[in-house]
């Protein structure tokens, strides 16, 4: 009975496997929103501190591919919507192995003028992959598409 | 209630008059009638929104009759034009609509809700607004209402109990690539459109999802993957911050918070736990680093003398200059001791000394000038003590500083307790203006909850205004442990804190001593 017991709450280390399932998406999750509190402040006109948690040709790409909007001058404020949705596929008790995770959300941020004056929200759907190492606890590929366009689907 | 000091203003917008005064005497009567108000614009339908001879009228109207403070629910027809009209504008609108009708496009939309067309369903459908702040999935449920209503209120749209409806911001926002005014704001292009760009970026090649996820909803997600719902950037989201305006630029915030003089931002609690610690050392973070870029400073000080320790998320080096070094030189007419100085080079920390007891008024007063002179923002980390000059050392100390504060932040988890400590703090007389840092559940049920709602509604009610934070206690556990400001380890909180500050720099000016 001792032994049923101990099994129903989480015995023979499902606990401990099941706290780093937990500990991984935690991982995972913050990697993500992380990128996309630094992303929204480079298309504000900020700095970001990519390097700690890009690989590094991943953050070059990065600004390599927003410096037209950073070296013009021109302003965006961020809205990436309330929420959004994250799937994570591969074996988060494989540290070992990279996984791939996909985070959708709509995109409503706007262009600002000069006086302050917001155009029209972008209005549209973006999609990130990444994929993570959860060894380096690092991002080491991102790709952006825009679901439902069937152009920069892969 | 008069409009003007109201929290909720139901803006009735039916063309018809009779039918707006029918649904006006609807909400007249409903339960949150001593916290709302309603009003009949004389420009109502679409062309309250899109007239632009009718502009001045309504402009006028809604200066005189809709206070800054209040919170607009808008109810009105459905009208084919009129999701182009809402997009993007911040407010409550509750859209009336035939079954038949088609309100497909509503679904990328916030705070909204579609009911049915009579007077009574959007009565129905704005009391269930006012009393649950919104709202559940949203194309589906637009869907869902454009197949067959079936007499029930679709509902969608992201929580929003405060919605925010900065007038000359929705006036502005018009139609993609129209004019306003001497300012153009054109539509997107490529080169400046961050995530077009990103997708250009040719770095890797993205893999295809394993069919089952590529196809299903949740239900059928393999066991090692997961969706969840993941939380943004709440600085994404916190357009409307405060009461007034939107998130100010670092150089816009420091500018405020240097034209407003020096502020002391006491942040106090009745019942402790509910990371008053934390949340001062994260403004002052906030405040130091948005400061040195403008040449100026702020400084943070434990008046928390019940325990003086709380302070390891600034990693403070041994032997810095406390509270009692700095009163006593000043006491003495010497030159108070160096502070030292932590997490940014513009924040100055001023500990308490273990052996602290107590302090008199007059030393009270003469920090709290040291302080003005030298720092355009101070915040003061106060004991969990409801403040009292005669109620023993912790009370009178928080009450000496509460004399000399332009502000107070009062942090809120949300329970009975919690909420029952912020109300009895909010009734100490004489307070400064009052900001609530409301500590939002991650559960729902919680955050949803009837008596939430209503505590919040009379906190709010009370108070200069109320600003969420995320709960996070793991992130702030992990930053204690670390030694860290907890806005190192979680870009949320960082980004609630700035609106802390942002609220405390739009405050009115309290004391100016």
């Amino acid at each position: 009975m001792h032994r049923g017991v101990l099994s129903r709450l989480g015995g023979n280390g499902r606990n401990e496997r099941d706290q780093v399932r937990e500990q991984r998406l935690e991982t995972i999750s913050g990697l993500a929103d992380r990128f996309l509190y630094d992303f929204g402040r480079m298309s504000a006109g900020h700095e970001a501190d990519l390097d700690s948690y890009l690989a590094p040709d991943v953050a070059d790409a990065i600004r390599d591919s927003v410096a037209p909007l950073m070296n013009s001058g021109r302003l965006v404020r961020p809205d990436f919507g309330p929420y959004g949705e994250m799937r994570v596929e591969g074996d988060l008790l494989d540290a070992d192995r990279p996984i791939d995770a996909w985070i959708e959300f709509d995109d409503r941020s706007r262009r600002e003028a000069e006086d302050g004056h917001l155009g029209p929200p972008a209005g549209r759907r973006v999609r990130l992959w990444l994929r993570i190492s959860l060894v380096r606890n690092t991002i080491t590929s991102l790709r952006c598409t825009f679901p439902g366009d069937s152009s920069s689907r892969p | 209630m008069p409009a003007d000091t109201a929290r909720l203003v139901f803006i009735v917008l039916l063309d018809d008059e009779a039918e707006a005064r029918v649904l006006a005497d609807l909400l007249r009567g409903d339960e949150f009638g001593s916290l709302s108000t309603v009003a009949i614009p004389p420009v109502r339908g679409l062309g309250f929104f899109s007239d632009e001879t009718a502009q001045p009228v309504v402009n006028r109207w809604w200066g005189e009759t809709v206070h800054d403070d209040a919170d607009p629910i808008f109810l009105m027809r459905h009208d084919p034009e009129l999701a182009d009209w809402l997009d993007g504008l911040d407010g409550v609108f509750v859209i009336g609509a035939d079954a038949g009708a088609d309100v497909a496009g509503y679904g990328r939309l916030r705070s909204l809700v579609v009911s049915g067309a009579t007077p009574d369903a959007l009565a129905r459908a704005a009391r269930r607004v006012s009393s649950s702040g919104l709202m559940r999935a949203p194309a589906a449920a637009a869907s869902a209402f454009a197949g067959a209503n079936g007499g029930e209120d679709a509902w969608f749209g992201p929580d929003q109990s405060r919605a925010q409806w900065p007038l000359a911001s929705a006036r502005e926002l018009q139609k993609p690539g129209t004019e306003r005014g001497s300012a153009v704001v054109t539509s997107w292009s490529d080169s400046d459109d961050p995530f077009t760009l990103l997708a250009g970026m040719s770095h890797a090649s993205e893999p295809e999802p394993t069919e089952a996820t590529r196809t299903s909803g949740e239900s059928r997600i393999p066991s090692l993957g997961r969706t969840r719902g993941f939380r943004f950037p709440s600085w994404a989201r916190r357009e409307a911050v405060g009461r007034n305006s939107g998130r100010l630029s670092d150089a816009d915030l420091a500018a405020r918070l240097v034209e407003r003089g020096a502020t002391i931002v006491a942040v106090g609690s009745r019942k402790g736990g509910v990371g008053k610690t934390s949340h001062a050392a994260g403004m002052a973070i906030v405040a130091g680093t948005v400061l040195d870029r403008a040449g100026h400073r702020a400084a943070i000080v434990d008046a928390n003398v019940a325990n003086p320790d709380a302070w390891g998320q600034l990693n403070l080096p041994g032997g810095a200059a406390t509270v009692r070094s700095v009163v006593a030189a000043l006491i003495m007419n010497q030159e108070p001791p160096k502070a030292v100085y932590a997490s940014t080079p513009a924040l100055a920390c001023y500990p308490e000394s273990r052996e602290t007891s107590e302090y008199s008024r007059t030393d009270i007063v003469w920090f709290a000038q040291f302080l003005r002179d030298n720092y355009s923002f101070v915040v003061v980390d106060l004991s969990n003590r409801l403040p009292d000059p005669i109620a023993g050392p912790e009370a009178a100390v928080a009450a000496f500083w509460l004399e000399q504060a332009d502000c107070l932040v009062l942090p809120a988890a949300s329970s009975k307790q919690d909420f029952n400590g912020v109300l009895d703090y909010l009734e100490v007389r004489d307070l400064p203006p009052a900001v609530v840092a409301y500590i939002v559940p991650t559960a729902r049920r919680n955050r949803e909850h009837p008596l939430t709602k209503r505590y919040l509604a009379a906190i709010g009610h009370r108070a200069h205004c109320i600003i969420n934070i995320p709960d996070e206690p793991d992130r702030v556990r992990y930053a204690g442990m670390d030694g860290v400001p907890v806005q190192d380890v979680s870009p949320a909180l960082g980004s609630a804190y700035r609106d802390l500050v942002q609220a405390v720099a739009l405050t009115p000016k309290h004391r100016g001593t």
